[in-house]
């Protein structure tokens, strides 16, 4: 009889569509977002294309052929995945190629001291496995030993740049901001950027915004100044400078400090104009969403390429897709339906590629 | 399952999200035990991954990964409850006529916990899903193990009395 309880209740069940899904859009939120910018995640409930056909990667017809950037992801299993992820041991052969501690150490503190934190020692470094494309390693450098304490540095230990930096004991105890204006908050932003001894015009001014905070309304006066990279034009929010703060008593005190490097934008020529960009969209949403239109915003940006659409079209349930890390120059077209009487709560965002044309990513939005 | 979690703390998000697909039918499973309604579940199931994400550097021993994401969503669970309780309760009342009704149909995971109040149902799917030690189950929901331990064993004959009675067409 034990037997028989153990095997119904660890028994598959049927999971709802809706709850796959918003699990789904969770997780897809936390891939494509650090956890300070993590905005209110508004839940799906929608229509799920269960029965929707379709195949990507078309290059768009009627215009000069241009190589397809969309190729199918590569599909793993969670063993397959996990053996082409390198170990997280950083072996001697590698350690040789990377700065020293004493350089990273070195480094941290002149950093350090760049932002008026004087007298520091370092009480703790580690050099870590990174897994994102830019490094494959970087230090981590702490004034104290415990992990809620002290100031942390990461460096990148294969060319000694800054990467990121965090105030521990800011981050994990009770703080009681005074309060300041935007205008002072995007100044105070510039001045931290030009401490740090960037170059001027490296990133330019891009946002200036009272921090949001997981599970609370806006966490007031605690305020995060964005510089991007200006790339053909448009703003590449994949290659940034951040940095998060408060003022205490007139004192600035950052929070929170990060540069994010976008190695892979290709740049190349708009051929598709806003309307065919729209028109390819159109012909997409009609295959999830027979709704009215209420409303199309179509906008010049750069993204990086996902397996948004993908997901939601072919079964990968438990599968690890893998796809070319490129940004690109896209159309962002969202389409907005009057879903007043519906339960649908969300729409789609297309990712169109400004010279061939095809949706080479998306990404759900709220209306 | 530890790798996975190493993995994720060091910035993987691949590995994170495999994390959740992982355990998403054991949270919906926990989760609606709670909660009747699918929204609130999916709140709980949505509150407790993001939570998780935020706080995944904290988590000081792996192979507690599991332990510590339940115990989040059963809190977020019995915040939820304590919100909604009105509309559980109208809730509850039209899912046990629905079932009733419904003596034909084979015992599944939710059929078999009917007639055990909550914290048995909770108790039992732990030891029994997650394979949880009774001294797990109890630093989980922070009560006795002795406590937890005759609640299983109470779960445990009621279940056994109930599928008897069926087994026999009673």
């Amino acid at each position: 009889m034990e037997n028989d309880i153990r095997k119904i209740i660890k028994s598959d069940i049927e999971l709802p569509i809706h709850y796959q899904n918003i699990v789904r859009k969770t997780l897809y939120e936390c891939e494509h977002k650090d956890d300070n910018k993590l905005k209110n995640i508004i839940k799906i409930i929608g229509t799920v294309c269960a029965c929707i056909i379709m195949t990507t990667g078309i290059v768009y017809g009627g215009y000069i052929v241009y190589e397809k950037i969309w190729k199918d992801p590569q599909q793993y299993s969670r063993d397959e995945y996990l053996s082409l992820v390198p170990n997280k041991e950083i072996s001697q052969e590698e350690k040789v190629s990377y700065i020293t501690e004493e350089q990273a150490k070195k480094n941290s503190l002149e950093i350090l001291n760049k932002l008026g934190y004087e007298n520091q020692t370092i009480n703790r470094i580690e050099l870590k496995r990174s897994y994102n494309s830019y490094s494959n390693a970087y230090y981590v450098v702490k004034t104290k030993y415990g992990y809620e304490e002290g100031l942390m540095i990461s460096i990148n230990a294969e060319n000694g740049e800054f990467d990121h930096f965090e105030d521990m004991e800011l981050k994990y105890k009770n703080v009681n901001p005074d309060e300041i204006t935007e205008e002072r908050a995007k100044q105070i932003g510039e001045e931290v950027y030009q401490k740090m001894g960037l170059k001027e015009g490296e990133y330019e001014f891009f946002s200036v915004e009272q921090q949001q905070q997981l599970f609370q309304e806006k966490s007031m006066n605690v305020w995060r100044v964005e510089f991007c990279k200006k790339q053909d034009g448009i703003f590449n929010e994949n290659a940034a400078f951040g940095v998060v703060f408060i003022v205490e008593k007139n004192e600035v005190r950052i929070v929170s400090m990060g540069v994010r490097h976008d190695n892979n934008f290709q740049s190349d020529e708009v051929k598709i104009t806003k309307e065919q960009a729209i028109s390819i969209a159109l012909e997409k949403e009609k295959e999830y969403s027979t709704q009215e239109i209420k409303e199309i915003v179509a906008e010049l940006s750069i993204e990086k390429m996902n397996t948004f659409f993908y997901r939601l079209d072919n079964d990968v349930k438990n599968k690890y897709l893998k796809i070319d890390e490129i940004s690109r120059k896209v159309w962002k077209v969202k389409i907005i339906h009057d879903n007043i009487n519906t339960m649908n709560k969300f729409d789609r965002c297309y990712y169109i590629d400004s010279t061939t044309g095809e949706i080479i990513g998306g990404e759900f939005v709220t209306n | 399952m530890e790798e996975l979690v190493e993995k994720a703390k060091e910035g993987n998000k691949e590995a994170f999200s495999q994390l959740f697909l992982e355990l998403e039918t054991d949270m919906y499973k926990i989760a609606k035990i709670r909660l009747c309604n699918e929204s609130n579940v999916e709140d709980a199931v949505q509150e407790t991954i993001l939570e998780v994400f935020k706080s995944l550097k904290k988590l000081k021993n792996n192979e507690y990964f599991k332990t510590w994401v339940i115990r989040i969503l059963i809190n977020k669970c019995n915040k939820i409850y304590k919100k909604t309780k009105k509309e559980q309760y109208i809730e509850n009342e039209e899912i046990i006529s629905y079932s009733t009704n419904d003596v034909e149909s084979k015992i599944d995971f939710f059929k078999l916990l009917e007639g055990l109040n909550y914290d048995e149902k909770l108790a039992i799917t732990l030891y029994y899903l997650e394979d949880f030690s009774n001294s797990e189950i109890s630093t989980i929901l922070n009560e006795p193990i002795s406590t937890i331990k005759n609640r299983i064993a109470r779960a445990r004959k009621k279940i056994e009395k109930r599928i008897g009675e069926k087994y026999n067409g009673k």
